[in-house]
């Protein structure tokens, strides 16, 4: 089964997961919410040991064929079940517990979390800005203006209809930042690709990006 | 040259280490929150009291910030400062993106068992009978927080098998209990400073939640081979200062429970009189880090 990592106030994992079903995948989609089910585990060191706890019932590690990220980190704001004193307290503790889960899973994850941003990555404006320099694009973190997204899927630009000097310098920042799954935004109007710099989440929820998602599972 | 230790004035490790800078003829300029004027990252830092710093001088940088930031330029002000912890040559301790390691203790335990130490089983779970099963098969098991915010480690007992059912609602960490002499490492570049801690308490940091247990602290010097391991591992986790909970057990064994990545050193110096200060001091100002 496919699981997809996403806030319940956020409509893109929502839309990736009827996506998929359409499909004929099973998949299935987490919420911080679904972290108050008891089944959840992890054992450090033994992945196969791990599991998930999901509406549809607990789900060993073994059995995910694969998990997209669409959550940066576990908010407040996502709890509303949990008493509002507690609530900043466990969602730091369920992001932590989910950046270790999400690390020690043995299957495919796009993209693997780091230690600032469960979707991976959480680099700022101004670090993307060196990246897009460093490969001799231009970039404006400070840009408060008109933004264009660039979903990066495995190498390529997700949405094929999307203008092909964008989609390349969106291509060739996303592998020097070494992401398979980013949504980076450009500046509207610039007369070359200027970088602003990336969404906290990615865009997964249109129809190009989950057949690109797909199509990066069944290559791994 | 300069040294920038962001961070509040007052707070006891920009304090000392602001104190220590000075004794070597540098003066350090500390900030933090609202303090953060603008910062032009190839250019100035400006402090609302109208000091500067000159970022492209700036050899060292202390990391601790604390303060909230709520204007618009001091938000700006801390996310530019960041990322110039991130991307600037000079010495960080440490950088935010390898600070965060320690956000989550099981997370940051898989980097620890890399680097080849080794670390207490640990299980995080929501399933009361998960707890069961892991209390008998270590016997003696504690929890603890699994994110970075501070908790008291305490041994679980009878008294609280009444509440194991709460775990349904937070996925809770239970670790194997180690028995052994508590340690704390800092290393400093590739400076180690190492003391033992021996403590009747399971937190030595609260001996008071141990029913009064006591705590003594002595500087001692590891084995060249612990030593290494213990750059090994900081260098692993990207950082350049840190204070490593290590526990020796009674077969020789070395194993290690956490790697704070801000630690407030200023407890054990005044206990031990490792000049932990002094090193944080001169790595700052002499920009010798190892490379990250």
């Amino acid at each position: 089964m496919l699981l997809v990592l996403g806030s319940a106030l956020d409509s893109e994992p929502s839309r990736l997961t009827r996506c998929w079903r359409r499909a004929g995948r099973q998949v299935a989609i987490v919420t911080p919410a679904d972290l108050s089910r008891p089944g959840w585990r992890l054992r450090c060191g033994r992945p196969a040991e791990s599991t998930a706890a999901l509406a549809e019932g607990v789900l060993a590690g073994p059995d995910i064929d694969g998990i997209v990220s669409a959550l940066a980190v576990v908010g407040p704001y996502d709890l509303p079940h949990i008493a509002e004193i507690d609530r900043a307290y466990v969602a730091q503790e369920m992001s932590a517990f989910l950046l270790a889960w999400l690390s020690e899973l043995a299957c495919p994850v796009i993209d693997r979390p780091t230690a600032v941003s469960l979707a991976g990555c959480g680099r700022s404006a101004f670090e993307w800005a060196a990246i897009a320099d460093q490969q001799g694009l231009r970039a404006e973190p400070l840009w408060s203006g008109e933004t264009v997204g660039v979903t990066v899927v495995g190498g390529r630009a997700a949405d094929g209809s999307c203008d092909g000097t964008l989609a390349a310098a969106a291509a060739t920042i996303a592998a020097a930042a070494g992401r398979s799954l980013v949504t980076l935004r450009f500046a509207s109007g610039a007369a070359s690709p200027t970088l602003v710099g990336a969404d906290a989440r990615p865009e997964v929820g249109h129809e190009a990006a989950a057949d690109a998602l797909l199509d990066w599972f069944d290559r791994q | 040259m300069s040294v920038l230790l962001w961070g509040r004035v007052a707070e006891p490790v920009i304090d000392a280490t602001a104190r220590a800078c000075a004794h070597l003829g540098i003066d350090a300029v500390a900030a933090d929150g609202e303090e953060l004027a603008s910062v032009d990252l190839g250019g100035d830092l400006i402090i609302r009291d109208g000091r500067r710093v000159h970022l492209p001088s700036v050899t060292g940088m202390l990391v601790r910030p604390e303060g909230h930031v709520t204007s618009a330029a001091a938000i700006a002000g801390y996310q530019a400062l960041s990322a110039w912890a991130e991307l600037t040559s000079a010495v960080v301790l440490n950088r935010p993106s390898a600070a965060a390691s320690n956000r989550s203790k099981p997370y940051q335990l898989g980097q620890i068992r890399a680097a080849g130490f080794a670390a207490p089983d640990t299980l995080v779970t929501t399933s009361p009978d998960d707890v069961y099963a892991f209390w008998a098969e270590h016997q003696m098991i504690v929890y603890k927080s699994v994110s970075g915010v501070r908790s008291i480690v305490a041994t679980l007992g009878p008294q609280d098998k009444l509440r194991l059912d709460d775990v349904v609602t937070c996925p809770t960490q239970f670790q194997q209990y180690i028995d052994g002499i508590d340690h704390r490492d800092h290393v400093i570049g590739d400076t180690v400073l190492a003391c033992r801690i021996d403590s009747t308490a399971v937190d030595y940091r609260y001996p008071a939640a141990s029913g009064g247990a006591t705590t003594t602290m002595n500087a001692v010097i590891l084995r060249d081979d612990v030593e290494q391991r213990c750059r090994d591992l900081v260098h692993t986790l990207g950082l350049t200062l840190a204070g490593i909970d290590l526990k020796l057990d009674r077969h020789g064994q070395w194993w290690c429970l956490e790697v704070n990545t801000a630690p407030g050193f200023i407890w054990f110096e005044a206990h031990t009189g490792l000049p932990i200060t002094d090193a944080v001091a001169k790595l700052l100002i002499n920009g010798a880090a190892i490379d990250t």
